[in-house]
Formats: C-alpha cells, sequence, structure tokens
C-alpha cells in the first residue's frame, strides 16, 4: 500500500513540479540503512515536490535554499536543509505508531494491511528482536509482545524457552505456536537456531481465527518470520560481532552456620557432633577449630581446615562464567541475500559447550509472470555437556545430580579444590573427603554427552500471475533434520583401600557405558493456492484464495547401547560384555503421518474501512480411524475502521485511528502422535532370554473412537491512536472454549491399563491483551523517549474431566528427586479448578482455620493422607515495560516483565534441606521450636492454637522427617510472582565522520547488553527463578528440579560494521 | 456478468483438485499401522506367558516388599543411610504402598490376558497356568489391602472404575478360580507348552499341586474365623492329587544369567549387579532375626546371611535406630541360600512353605497325618532348600535341640501347635515370603518375642494393613472411599481375630 500510494504522489506532484534554480541529488534510508523506495520530498511551504525512485534516490530542483519535508509511510518526517549541499543523505526512523498503514505478513505469507484484518497480528521489526542480542529469537521476544509469554525453563547451553501465545489450548498436548519461516512450516524448536539478525521481520498470529488456513498445527498462533531478501541494488555487507558473559545469580538461601553431621557423633546432651565426611550438614555449629576434613587415607594423611563457613560461597564459584561469542557476516544484494553465523555457547556448567554455525542463502527472481523465491538454510550444531541423568544409573538415586552434590558440600570444605580430580590426592576419586556424594567435578569429567545436529531447511516458492486478479502459487518446503548424540560413562575405578574400607555405594568399582542416539526426520509440506482480489465496483473488493496441503512427516531414530564396556574408556557397542541395552518405547522408532487439506477463503471490503472474511478448513488426518479422519471447521473476521467510516471521528484531532475487529472461529487439532489406536505390547524384564520372548502389556489403552479437539475463539478488538497517533491503545478480548480433550489419563491399574487416551475434558480460556504504546512519550531537546506498555491478563478453567477424575499432566514422578523422601508436586487438571493447579502433599490441618495440627506430646506434624490442591501455574497477569530513549546516534532501551497470580514448585527445596543447607533449616537455630501457626488437640478433643508444645527435635529428626518436614510439598510452594528487568539495551551509532563519512564503511554501530539483571520475588520464594521447570517440552509449568543450573544474568556487547 | 464465469470455471479447477485428492487419499492416509510395536493382533499367549511368569517371581523379591521385610525382623538399613522416617516408624501413608500395588495389578494383568488369549484359542493348559500364578499374587495383594477390585478388574472396555469386592468374596472366587484351573490343567498339553513353561518345565501333575498349595493356604489364613469349615476344599485337594512335598519347588527361571537386567530377581535385588557391587548398599540383616538364629545355633544362618564385608561373625543392625547401627561394611548382606547366584531360579512357593502349610492343617486336624512328622520335614526341607551343608543331620541336631524347634515344647492345644509351627515357618521363611509371615502374625501372632518392634516408634505392633494408595484415590476415587479403611493400625483383614 505505501508504494502504490508513494506512486500516486510521483503521479500528483510531478506534474505541479517547475523548473528552477538548482538540482539537489539526495538519498533516504531508514535506521538501519535500507533505502526507503518512492519517500515523499516536498519543500516546505510549497506543493513542489518529488518522490525517491525504488533505491530511495532522489533528484529535486529548488530556489535558493529551502527546507525539504521528507516523508514515507511508517517512517517519521523529517526536515532538512539545503543550505550549501547539492546531496542529501537523510535517515528516516521507523515508527511503530502508524497503525493504519502497517503491512503484516498473515497466511500463505500474503501480505496484507494491518487495518483489514477482524483479529489481532502483531509485527516485530528486526531491530525490536535484535536489539537485546539474545542468542535466539524466543528470547529476544519474550516481554514486548501482548498475549505472547515466553518462560525460560534453565539455563542450560541450550537455554530451551516455551512460547506460549494467549494461554493454553491443550491440556496435555502442544501449546506452543506454528512457526513458519519464508512461508515453510518448520519445527518450533527452529526458532531457536534462526540467527536473529537473519530476520527481516517476524509476524505474530495470535489468535486461533488468524490461522484457519494453517490447519490444526495454528491453533496456538504462529510466528511468521520473513528472512531477509536484498533489495536495492546496492551491495551491503553487515559485520557483527557479541560477546555475553553470564553469571550465576539468584542462588538458593543457604544457611551459613552449621557444618556436617548426621548423628554418627552424639554428645551426652543428645547434641550431633561433627563428621569429617558427611554429606547432611546437621552437625554443630561453627567455631573456627581446624577440624579433619574427610578420612584418614591409605597414606596416613588426611585434610585439615578451619571448621567456619570460609567456603561458603565455593557454591556460587564453582559455576563457570558463562560465555557467548556471536560473530556473522551478510551479504545482499538486489535479490538476494547470504549469511554466516557463528555461535559460540561456553555454559555456567564446567565444561559445558555448545556451538552452531548456519548459513543462509535465499533469493528471488521474476520472469514476466512467472516469480520465483527459494531459500537454503543449513544449520549445524555441536554440543558436549555433562550427562546428569547418567548419574541415576550409576549411582544410587540419591546422588542424581550436579547442583545436589555441590549443596551437600558442608561450607568448611574448600569445594573448589576438587578440581583436579585426576591429579590431585584429596580430589581423586577414592580419597574424595565425603563418603556419600561424589565429587562433581569428576562427573563433569566423566560422565558426557556429545551431540550434533544437522538442520537443512529449504522451500521453493514459484506464482504465476495468471490475470490481474488471479495468481496460483506452489509452494514446496522441506525441513531435514539429522542428530546424533553420544552418552559415555567412565568406569568408576576404585583404589583396593576404598573400596575395602569405604562406603560401598561409592566406593565399588563399575564399568564404563555408553548409549548411542541417531535419528532423522522430514517433514514435506506442498501447499498450492489461487489467490487474487479484484474491484467489483468502485467500493466493493473482493478477495480470495482456494487451494490445498500435502503433509507427510517421517522420522526413524536407532538407539543403542552398551552397560559392560570391557575396554576401559573406549566408548563403543562393539567393545561390551553381555546383550546390548536396545531401548523400546519411543526409541528404536519408526514414523509416518500425513495430513491432507483444503481450504478456502473469501473476503470482502466495502471502501476499505468495512472488511469482512470467511475461512474453512477440512483435513483429513492419518492419525485417526478412517470415520474420524474428515474434520471441517469455519471461520469469519469483521474489521470496521471507524476513523475512515465515521465523518465525526475522521475529523476528529485527538483520535487519529480507530477500528473494531471481532472474529469467531473453530479449529481442530489433532494432539495425538502416529500409532495411538491400539494398546501395545513390548519386551521387557531382561526379555528375551535366549529363545524365550516374554512380552508384556505397555498399560496404554486408547478409546476406541477417538475425535479431533477443538477450539472455539470468539475474540473482538479495538485499536485506537490518539494525538497523531502519538498514542496507540489496542486491545483484545478473547475467549477459547476447548473441547474434546484427547488426553493420556491415569486410569486405575486394576483395570490393567494405568494410562487411558480418550477425549477426556474440556476447559475454558479467557483473557484481555492490552498494549499502550506512547511514541514519543515526551521529547526533551533533540531526543525522545518512548513507553510501551502491554498487559495480558488470562484465566482458565477446567470444565470437564473424564468420569471427573483429576488429571495428573506431569509432576515429579516425572524426573528423579534425589532426597531421600521427596515431596509430590504435580500439576493437575480438575474441574472448577485453573489448568493447571497444583496437587502437593501437606500436613494434616485443621479443618476449620487451616492450621497444622501438632501432635500434643511430640509437636511434630504429621503428614495428610489426601493430596492438597491449590494455586495456579500459568500467571494470570503478564505485564511487560519497555521505557526507551533515543537523541541522535545514541539509543537506550530496557524491557521489565511482571508475571503474577500464579505459583511454584522448587524440587531443589526438600534436597537442600534433607542435605541440612537451605537457610529455612536453619531459621530456628536448630534447636527445639514451636511449628508456627499450629494447633493441636485438647484433652476435649478441641483444636486449640499451639504456644508452647515444641518438636521433640529441632535438628536432624524435624528437618529430614518425611513426615514432619522433607516431604511435604507445600514447604516448597510459594508465589511465581516475579518483577524482571528483562533487558537493557544501550547502543550508540558511531557518527558518520570518525568512520571516513560513510564511503566504504557506513555505519558502524556499538551497544551494550545486559539481559535478566533483576529478579524481584517475594520473601516466600527462597529458591531462585520461579519460571524453571524440569521439562521444556511437556505442558507443565513451574516445577523446578535440582537436576538444573541455577538462574543467570548476562552482560555484553556488539559491535556491528555495516559496509 | 463476466468475472462470475471465469470464477465458475476457477471453482470448477479447484474442484477438481480437490477430487483428486480425496480419490487417493484412501490409500495415502493409511499410514497408521503401527511397523514398531506388537499389538493385540499379533500377540499370543505364548509370547505372554513366560514374561508374567517371570514377572510373578520376580514380585516376590521385589523391593516393593522391602518395608515388610524390615517390619517382619528379616531386613534392616545399615548404619550409613538416614533411616525412612515412614516407614520405620509405621506412620505410613497413602502413597507408601503405590507402587506395590501398581506392580502387583500390572502383572496379573499380564496373566490375565495369557488367560484370555489361551482360552481364545482353546489352550486350556495355558490357561490355567496362568489362572494359578494370578491366585498367588491375588491373595498376597488380599491379605495386603483387604478389600480390592477382583470381578471387574481388567474389563477396561466396561469398567474404567473397577468397584472393589469385598475381600471374604476374593477368597471364594479364587478357591473356585483354581478349582476351574486345576479342571484346565488335566487337559492335553500343546507342544509348545513345553518350549515356553519356565515353571514347571510342563509338568502338570506339579501345577496341580502348586494349585491345591494355593487353596490349602486360602484356607488356612481363614483358620482363626469362629465357625469356619474348611471339609468340603480339603476333599478336592486330597482328591486331585494333595499338595507340594519335599523337592516339588514351584520357582522360574527363563535362563537368568548374569547381565544387567537378566539377573535372577533376588540376587538382582539384594545379591550383586554384574559387576560384583553390592546390589542393595543400605539392606542388611536384621538383628532380631541374627539374634534368634544365633541363639539357637541354627546352621540356616550362614545360608541366609553373609559375614560383613570386613569379617567377623554375622551381625544385622537394629531396625529404625537412626544412629548407631553398624555401617556397610560391619554388617551382613543376604547370604548364599537366598542370594547364591545369578542364574539361581527365582522361587514362586518353595516346598517347604507348602509343608508348614500342610503340617499346620494336620494338627488342627483337617488333614490326617501325623503333625510332628509333617513339621519336622517342613523344617528339614527347609534346610536342604536353602543348602545347609548336611541338611538332613543339621535339621535333625536342630529339631532335637533348638527349644523353639523341639516339638515336644509345642504344646498340647491346636493354638499352641499351630503357633509353634508358624514361628518355625516365620524363621524358614526369612527373606523369602516376608507377606506369609506377616499374615501368620497377624492371624496367631506367634513371634514370642517383641524385638522386630522398629526402634523409632512407641507402637508396640506393627501395622496390620498397607493403606489403599495414592493412584487409587486419584483414578478410582469413588470406589476406594466406600472401603472405611480407618488406619493401619486397626482396620484388619476380614481372617484376623
Amino acid at each position: 500500500m505505501r508504494k502504490i500510494l508513494s506512486l500516486l504522489v510521483v503521479l500528483v506532484l510531478s506534474v505541479v513540479a517547475l523548473a528552477q534554480d538548482r538540482q539537489i541529488t539526495g538519498k533516504v534510508t531508514d535506521d538501519k540503512g535500507d533505502p526507503v523506495p518512492f519517500a515523499t520530498i516536498k519543500i516546505k511551504k510549497t506543493k513542489i515536490g518529488t518522490a525517491a525512485d525504488e533505491a530511495g534516490n532522489f533528484k529535486l530542483t529548488v530556489t535558493g535554499n529551502a527546507i525539504l519535508e521528507i516523508s514515507a509511510s511508517g517512517l517519521e518526517t523529517r526536515e532538512v536543509s539545503t543550505a550549501g549541499q547539492t546531496s542529501i543523505s537523510v535517515t528516516l526512523v521507523r515508527t511503530t505508531n502508524e497503525l493504519s498503514t502497517i503491512v503484516v505478513t498473515t497466511s500463505l505469507g500474503i501480505k496484507r494491511q494491518a487495518k483489514e484484518l477482524g483479529y489481532a497480528a502483531t509485527s516485530v521489526t528486526n531491530k525490536v528482536l535484535t536489539q537485546g542480542k539474545a542468542v535466539n529469537v524466543q528470547q529476544a521476544l519474550n516481554g514486548k509482545v501482548s498475549g505472547v509469554s515466553v518462560t525460560t525453563v534453565n539455563s542450560g547451553v541450550f537455554e530451551s524457552a516455551k512460547i506460549n501465545i494467549r494461554g493454553i489450548r491443550s491440556l496435555t498436548g502442544n501449546n506452543q505456536p506454528m512457526l513458519v519461516v519464508d512461508g515453510a512450516p518448520t519445527p518450533l524448536g527452529y526458532l531457536s537456531s534462526i540467527p536473529p539478525d537473519d530476520i527481516q521481520d517476524a509476524t505474530i498470529l495470535k489468535s486461533a481465527a488468524s490461522a484457519a488456513i494453517y490447519g490444526p498445527d495454528a491453533v496456538n498462533g504462529v510466528i511468521i518470520v520473513t528472512t531477509k531478501k536484498g533489495s536495492g541494488k546496492k551491495l551491503n555487507v553487515n559485520v557483527s560481532s557479541t560477546l555475553q558473559a553470564s553469571r550465576v545469580a539468584y542462588f538458593p538461601k543457604m544457611q551459613r552456620e552449621f557444618g556436617a553431621g548426621a548423628g554418627e557423633v552424639v554428645d551426652a546432651w543428645g547434641n550431633y557432633g561433627y563428621v569429617p565426611y558427611e554429606n547432611q550438614q546437621f552437625g554443630p555449629r561453627f567455631d573456627g577449630s581446624i577440624q579433619d576434613i574427610g578420612v584418614k587415607l591409605e597414606d596416613g594423611s588426611i585434610q585439615k581446615g578451619a571448621y567456619n563457613d570460609g567456603h561458603y560461597k565455593d557454591k556460587v564459584k564453582f559455576w563457570n562464567t558463562g560465555l557467548t561469542w556471536q560473530n556473522s557476516i551478510s551479504v545482499s544484494g538486489e535479490d538476494f541475500y547470504a549469511s554466516i553465523q557463528d555461535a559460540k555457547i561456553k555454559g555456567l556448567m564446567p565444561h559445558d559447550e555448545n556451538r552452531r554455525t548456519s548459513f543462509r542463502f535465499n533469493a528471488a527472481k521474476s520472469y514476466g509472470r512467472l516469480s520465483v523465491n527459494y531459500g537454503l538454510n543449513y544449520v549445524l550444531q555441536n554440543y558436549n555437556v555433562v550427562n546428569e541423568p547418567g548419574m541415576a544409573g550409576l549411582f544410587p538415586a540419591y546422588n542424581g545430580s550436579i547442583f545436589f552434590l555441590i549443596m551437600q558440600t558442608p561450607s568448611n570444605v574448600p569445594l573448589l579444590d576438587y578440581k583436579d580430580w585426576k591429579n590431585s590426592k584429596f580430589a581423586q576419586y577414592s580419597n574424595y573427603y565425603n563418603e556419600y556424594a561424589v565429587n562433581p567435578y569428576w562427573i563433569i569429567g566423566n560422565l558426557r554427552q556429545k551431540g550434533r545436529e544437522d538442520d537443512l531447511i529449504g522451500n521453493l516458492d514459484v506464482n504465476y500471475k495468471i490475470t490481474d486478479w488471479l495468481k496460483a502459487t506452489a509452494r514446496l518446503s522441506t525441513n531435514l533434520s539429522f542428530t546424533n548424540s553420544k552418552n559415555s560413562t567412565a568406569p568408576v575405578v576404585v583404589t583396593e583401600w576404598a573400596a575395602k574400607n569405604r562406603n560401598a555405594t561409592q566406593y565399588s568399582p563399575r564399568p564404563g557405558n555408553v548409549l548411542d542416539f541417531e535419528s532423522y526426520s522430514s517433514r514435506i509440506n506442498l501447499d498450492y493456492f489461487l489467490s487474487g482480489e479484484k474491484k467489483i465496483d468502485k467500493d466493493f473488493t473482493v478477495r480470495y484464495i482456494a487451494g490445498g496441503a500435502v503433509r507427510q512427516n517421517r522420522s526413524k531414530d536407532v538407539t543403542v547401547g552398551g552397560n559392560n564396556l570391557v575396554v576401559p574408556y573406549l566408548y563403543n557397542v562393539a567393545v561390551r560384555s553381555g546383550d546390548a541395552n536396545v531401548p523400546t518405547g519411543s526409541s528404536n522408532y519408526d514414523v509416518t503421518s500425513r495430513l491432507l487439506s483444503t481450504y478456502g477463503n473469501v473476503g470482502l471490503s466495502y471502501k476499505g474501512w468495512a472488511n469482512i472474511e470467511f475461512t474453512g478448513r477440512n483435513d483429513w488426518d492419518s492419525r485417526l480411524l478412517e470415520k474420524n479422519r474428515s474434520f471441517f471447521y469455519p471461520g469469519a473476521n469483521a474489521s470496521l475502521i471507524l476513523s475512515d467510516a465515521v465523518p465525526f471521528i475522521q475529523n476528529s484531532k485527538i483520535i487519529s485511528y480507530a477500528k473494531l475487529r471481532g472474529a469467531v472461529s473453530k479449529s481442530g487439532n489433532v494432539n495425538l502422535g502416529a500409532y495411538a489406536l491400539q494398546a501395545t505390547y513390548s519386551q521387557t524384564g531382561g526379555f528375551p532370554y535366549g529363545n524365550i520372548p516374554g512380552f508384556t502389556s505397555n498399560g496404554i489403552i486408547p478409546s476406541k473412537d477417538l475425535k479431533p479437539e477443538f477450539v472455539k475463539t470468539t475474540e473482538v478488538g479495538v485499536e485506537l491512536g490518539f494525538l497523531n497517533n502519538r498514542i496507540n491503545v489496542e486491545a483484545t478480548w478473547f475467549n477459547q472454549n476447548n473441547t474434546q480433550q484427547i488426553l493420556s489419563v491415569s486410569q486405575s491399574s486394576t483395570t490393567g491399563y494405568p494410562t487411558g487416551v480418550a477425549n477426556a475434558a474440556d476447559f475454558k480460556n479467557k483473557g484481555v491483551e492490552m498494549d499502550l504504546n506512547l511514541t514519543p512519550l515526551v521529547k526533551v531537546g533533540k531526543g525522545r523517549i518512548d513507553f510501551k506498555i502491554n498487559a495480558t491478563y488470562n484465566d482458565n478453567k477446567v470444565t470437564r474431566t473424564l468420569n471427573d477424575a483429576p488429571v495428573v499432566i506431569g509432576g515429579n514422578s516425572g524426573f528423579a528427586q534425589n532426597s531421600t523422601s521427596s515431596p509430590t508436586a504435580n500439576n493437575i487438571a480438575v474441574v472448577g479448578r485453573p489448568a493447571f493447579a497444583f496437587q502437593l502433599s501437606d500436613y494434616e490441618r485443621d479443618p476449620a482455620t487451616g492450621k497444622v495440627i501438632v501432635d500434643p506430646v511430640t509437636g511434630y506434624p504429621t503428614q495428610s493422607g489426601e493430596l492438597r490442591i491449590l494455586g495456579r501455574s500459568l500467571p494470570l497477569w503478564v505485564v511487560g515495560l519497555t521505557p526507551s530513549y533515543s537523541i541522535g546516534n545514541f539509543s537506550a532501551s530496557m524491557t521489565w516483565d511482571y508475571k503474577t497470580g500464579h505459583s511454584f514448585y522448587a524440587g531443589m527445596g526438600s534436597d537442600m534441606d534433607f542435605a541440612g543447607i537451605s537457610k529455612r533449616s536453619a531459621d530456628y537455630g536448630r534447636q527445639r521450636f514451636v511449628f508456627p501457626n499450629s494447633v493441636y488437640k485438647d484433652a476435649s478433643g478441641k483444636y486449640v492454637d499451639n504456644t508452647n508444645i515444641q518438636v521433640q527435635d529441632g535438628n536432624y529428626g524435624f528437618w529430614t522427617g518425611a513426615a514432619t518436614n522433607s516431604q511435604i510439598g507445600t514447604n516448597y510452594f510459594a508465589s511465581a510472582a516475579a518483577w524482571r528487568l528483562r533487558e537493557v539495551n544501550i547502543s550508540y551509532n558511531l557518527p558518520l565522520k570518525w568512520i571516513g563519512g560513510g564511503k566504504i564503511v557506513q555505519r558502524v554501530t556499538v551497544s551494550a547488553i545486559g539481559r535478566n539483571l533483576l529478579l524481584i520475588v517475594p520473601k516466600s520464594n527462597q529458591w531462585g527463578d520461579p519460571e524453571f521447570n524440569y521439562s521444556p517440552t511437556n505442558n507443565t509449568y513451574g516445577i523446578s528440579s535440582s537436576f538444573q543450573t541455577p538462574a543467570s544474568r548476562f552482560f555484553g556487547g556488539t559491535l556491528t560494521v555495516q559496509f | 456478468m463476466k468475472y462470475f464465469n471465469i470464477n465458475r470455471r476457477i471453482c470448477g479447477a479447484v474442484l477438481a483438485v480437490i477430487v483428486a485428492c480425496t480419490g487417493c487419499k484412501k490409500s495415502f492416509l493409511d499410514v497408521n499401522d503401527d511397523p514398531n510395536r506388537a499389538t493385540d493382533e499379533n500377540m499370543t499367549a505364548e509370547l505372554i506367558f513366560p514374561q508374567a511368569a517371570s514377572a510373578t517371581g520376580a514380585r516376590l523379591a521385589s523391593g516393593n516388599l522391602q518395608f515388610i521385610q524390615n517390619w517382619m525382623g528379616y531386613m534392616s538399613a545399615s548404619g550409613d543411610f538416614a533411616i525412612q522416617q515412614d516407614e520405620t516408624s509405621y506412620n505410613i501413608d497413602f502413597s507408601f504402598g503405590n507402587t506395590l500395588w501398581v506392580n502387583n495389578y500390572n502383572v496379573l494383568f499380564d496373566l490375565y490376558l495369557t488367560k484370555q488369549k489361551a482360552m481364545a484359542v482353546g489352550d486350556s493348559v495355558l490357561a490355567g497356568a496362568s489362572v494359578m500364578l494370578s491366585a498367588r499374587l491375588f491373595q498376597d495383594l488380599v491379605d495386603i489391602y483387604g478389600n480390592l477390585p477382583f470381578s471387574q478388574a481388567f474389563q477396561t472396555a466396561i469398567y474404567t472404575q473397577p468397584a472393589y469386592d469385598k475381600a471374604q468374596d476374593v477368597y471364594t472366587a479364587l478357591q473356585a478360580n483354581l478349582d476351574t484351573a486345576i479342571t484346565y490343567m488335566k487337559a492335553k498339553q500343546r507342544t509348545t507348552f513345553k518350549s515356553i513353561d519356565i515353571v514347571n518345565g510342563a509338568n502338570q501333575t506339579l501345577w496341580i499341586k502348586f494349585a491345591n498349595t494355593l487353596k490349602l493356604r486360602l484356607l488356612i489364613r481363614q483358620s482363626q474365623m469362629p465357625g469356619f469349615n474348611p471339609a468340603a476344599e480339603i476333599a478336592k485337594i486330597q482328591s486331585n492329587g494333595g499338595v507340594l512335598h519335599a523337592g516339588e519347588n514351584i520357582d522360574v527361571n527363563p535362563g537368568y544369567v548374569n547381565e544387567t537386567n537378566k539377573q535372577s530377581p533376588f540376587y538382582a535385588t539384594y545379591g550383586k549387579t554384574p559387576t560384583g557391587a553390592e546390589a542393595s548398599t543400605s539392606t542388611r540383616a536384621n538383628e532380631f532375626i541374627v539374634d534368634l538364629l544365633a541363639a539357637t545355633g541354627d546352621a540356616r544362618i550362614e545360608r541366609f546371611f553373609n559375614h560383613p564385608g570386613a569379617g567377623g561373625a554375622i551381625t544385622g543392625t537394629t531396625y529404625g535406630l537412626a544412629a548407631g547401627n553398624p555401617d556397610g561394611a560391619h554388617s551382613s548382606t543376604m547370604g548364599p541360600g537366598l542370594a547364591g547366584s545369578a542364574s539361581q531360579n527365582q522361587w514362586i512357593f518353595p516346598a517347604f512353605e507348602s509343608m508348614f502349610l500342610e503340617a499346620e492343617a494336620i494338627a488342627r486336624g483337617w488333614l490326617p497325618g501325623d503333625a510332628q512328622t509333617a513339621y519336622e520335614a517342613a523344617v528339614t526341607e527347609s534346610f536342604v532348600w536353602l543348602g545347609v551343608p548336611d541338611a538332613t543331620l543339621e535339621a535333625q541336631d536342630y529339631l532335637s535341640n533348638a527349644d523353639i524347634a523341639i516339638w515336644a515344647n509345642a504344646g498340647p492345644t491346636v493354638l499352641e501347635q499351630a503357633q509353634f509351627i508358624t514361628f518355625q515357618k516365620y524363621i524358614a521363611l526369612c527373606g523369602i515370603d516376608p507377606v506369609e509371615s506377616w499374615s501368620d502374625l497377624r492371624r496367631l501372632d506367634m513371634i514370642p518375642d517383641k524385638g522386630y518392634i522398629s526402634h523409632n516408634t512407641t507402637r508396640t505392633s506393627i501395622p496390620v494393613r498397607l493403606l489403599y494408595p495414592q493412584s487409587e484415590y486419584t483414578t478410582n476415587g469413588a470406589n476406594v472411599r466406600a472401603q472405611s479403611v480407618a488406619d493401619q493400625f486397626t482396620s484388619k483383614i476380614f481372617w484376623q481375630p
């Protein structure tokens, strides 16, 4: 539309242009240095002017010195004096406030004016994505768009994040949006490997309504990424380098008063003495005396050190400074774009590394009516990380994580001295001080996972313009992914002395093992459609799409391992003894699924300000029975531009833009893997033994008649611009009815199948999302302050479950916890509660007051038989604040976000209590205390407030006691509310004169970046980042485990040079 | 009007494409047959049975029963582990027995499937074997939990929330099922049975004796119920050839070898890992049983337990003692009679256990014969089963010198004799079948000394049952709540006096 408008201007203005004295030549570029085609150049207070050409160049003849007004849609108008100049280059700053002219990429890559759309769509430019120099796009989106919630669930070298748009629509299925890269549906995980620099723009279609055309995957919204293609005749070269460091932050709160001991040594009064080889820290108070550490070694030597908290900080210092170094070079010309990006990530975990190199080539070519676009992208990723899950197989489960091993290190122990596990005497495996825990450095050195992933993504797009009003398009795209990894576990070699004299759990020799994994997956999409638009008369325009799609997903993996490697440190399945380890279930699996679709879309526009659109789609999905395979889903949306339609608003000085929109739609989704319609069997328990096979039921029974899930969405929105669009407001109310949810439901194991799969639940999801942009909020001299606020309120409620039975979605049955008695903590769907509530083990409580009941003799609380259901896992409110300041070549911005209304469970909590390192375990000085807020039953059987009955043992007995403390989930449950300073970015474009006037080097930008700088949490949260979750893939939220590296803070800088 | 015509043509073209696609749709979309896993369509009873039979044995060796091994004074934790607060204080909750319940039902389901699939092809012998094995596990479950889903169990298509049958009704049904199974077992076996019967090597007589033994076990359990009359069932047992006798051990072995995941189950749980490390570093002999065996000069002690790694006499640990127990190197692990080798047979029902049942039945006058002879044969068989060197001589020595073993000390009354026999049965079953011992304790309170009670409680008796598991409360809530189980100390199983 911009081009059309500009062309009109050219036509009009060129007629009135008159011959004058002096000719000025110039070039108009935007703030990224890209040319602005067809910009309008006008001499102020006259009607004289011209338009720039496609490459932004213009010529204009002026009389004497004049002031030129240079404008283009979507960019801020600037005035430039021609005094003493014959050549001018003008940089226009992009504005986001021209709501009426924004062009968004919608379904099938078709560009539409935002104002025509009846649903919410947000465009994010490259600048917004790259300013924080996040390694990946999901991090970069965090806090920037209303309705979009990105949670970072760990801080490893992969930094997995979960993206949700408008909450969830499926209880157990996929809730992550669909990713479309240059028209090609692409697995979402790939978003983390697209270099943000390669992205031209990203559009987020938030509504299921917006996406009826894309089919089932789009029910959770769509992120449409358009990568850069060349524009302009000139060759552009961009070189960028970013170095970013991260440090552990938001560490759980620890006690600093007590050292090791667990009752092996007890004095006459029952006080626990110091035990120099203990992992549990219930010993005496630190007193500074010189004490033994560990046991006397074979040579008679023993470590000694001051019995104080001198090595308290070692638990933080253990973690490396993470480093991310990204370098990229891109070259773009008239019809191509090529880039190479390399990112090296060194993790917080010592020796964890990940390196990603990607290459992209995009091009476009037109031959008359035919145009062809194609792109090829190759991403290579190599990583080498510690294989923490391997610990569970090597040692009894309670040794199972590095973070836990660190927390099991008393503060008088010089943890960092054990780094050299090969050579340093006290660090060597057999000599480690701890009788019940392994040297974490040994784990890091000996349990490794090395992996490689090769992704190849290609798309080919052929368009043929049949007539002015009809275009045929065929688009073929493929994603190929090849991954392989090898887990290797070194043998445990123990000296004879240690094997004989030390705890057999740790100090027994064990052979090494290996697990090799190799997989291939491919996805082929073919879309074919006819599209076009036609003016019926001067007021009405009709727009139409009709087409179909074919998709095939295939994947195959081979996994094989050996548990008894006979040649030490040689990790090959072939050098084992005994049978190979060939996992079944979802390993060694070969999958094909197919989907056929047809769809159509008809839109009608009246004078551009009233628009209505109808869509319909029918899918045939191979994963369902033939009779349920076909399903149809319709949709409709409408928009009304009041600021064009109503003269009163049109003429208003205050209101510059007003739009009402609404959409209703239904979409279908098959939340089911392939081959999920039959109960299956596999061989377990060591079978086969020689010639004797033995199968067992896998315990999952799908209901006979599974149908797709359906989501009915209604949304109404308003978009307003005030005061010449300096103030923009956008608000959308949405309501989604999610029915026939396909769920894995726990069944009584007495049915034979502990798990059933059925259309087992319905739930509602509703909310309001709001954006407020103040651009500029104020102008300070030449500078300006902009301010953006987005807020989303999102609530949901489960309305039906099968047999009204609660459905456990996931939780700590899904991960191993370390300490001997771990609480139960689940995400659960219960009728009448939000999706999801938490289900936790709790104390026995007085039903009247909710206070904990203690025993009148022992003062101990007891564990309730029933699990308690409380809280919610997803935030009720998400608020993002982005103030920014810019002046000339300098700009600074920050992003704050606030999430509240939800809770989280810290899996680290009970482990830390077990180890006796948690702050809360020392809150009462390890003395007897009255359990706070408790009641006891008096002689008459009534509950009375307990003010004087102290717990029998305020030390080990209470804090490690399962029923008294460490098995109570509610003890580790807290508000997940958090204010977070997500991002700070300061950048400066070096003045042209410093870099040779822009002859060779056109622009140099330096910037400083900080991410995750501040986290403000309520006092009840003693355990760190509430967003962490044990799994990056399923629908659980707010359940962390101690298998995760602590949260971190990032600092860095970037240098970008453009030629 | 022109564009309308053209549009019609376009619509036609689009339709043609759609029709073309729908035409090939059927075969294109028929790709949902699982190429990876077996399904009901290609699964047979013969493929399931060996796994189900092996798993039946594995249930008895499972760590899920560790609690009762500990409560009964057989096993205990070494001093270098924090004590399990809930287990040692008997303050167990709903999650405590969850895996035991779930795992037992899983095995029972495989046995059920074997039976169904075998009957579908008319293989009644294999069906009978499956029913017998499931009677073994079902009775254990009833003895641990009382009422439970039985008649509606495993019928997912009809009952997604199976109702609970009364424990006594389950007992009655098990008797009837065993009768049916005996009839099934009398049919002609298929040629394939020999290769897959990893329990009794296709010996149908032995299978029938096993069923008879299980029938007697059900009867004996109800002995303390007022007015209980076993006569009719006893007659059937006698007419079908009686119970298992010396050497007629019911055990399973598909070919256990010393490899990961392929070791004999009890050895895998309590013996050594394939590379020779201790499989359970926390499990040690219980001081109670060690003292009892040592005090009576019982030769079996060397078969039940090993000498500590650091040397010295066989040493147990005190159950429930938070601090002060000997560490792993200074306490005893499970000995060669129990965890002898990675390839040993896994017991399902040892002959001596049957013989003790028979001795009690004779003492009660249910079966003909001499109680002393039967009792002494049972004790002797225990020595033999454990592999005591010169077992018969050692047994005779024990039976004539240990006060707790000399039949003359058994007492005159039926109850006293039953207690005497089951106390010896308790000793013989150390580590082998703790649920049977627990049931005897609840029935006859036959252990004279309370030394097996945990150090970490003020209770004077161990729980009489487990609470229904958490998974039932979440998945079968209405039915499990209808069972009115007050707590683990007072809600008795129906046969308890």
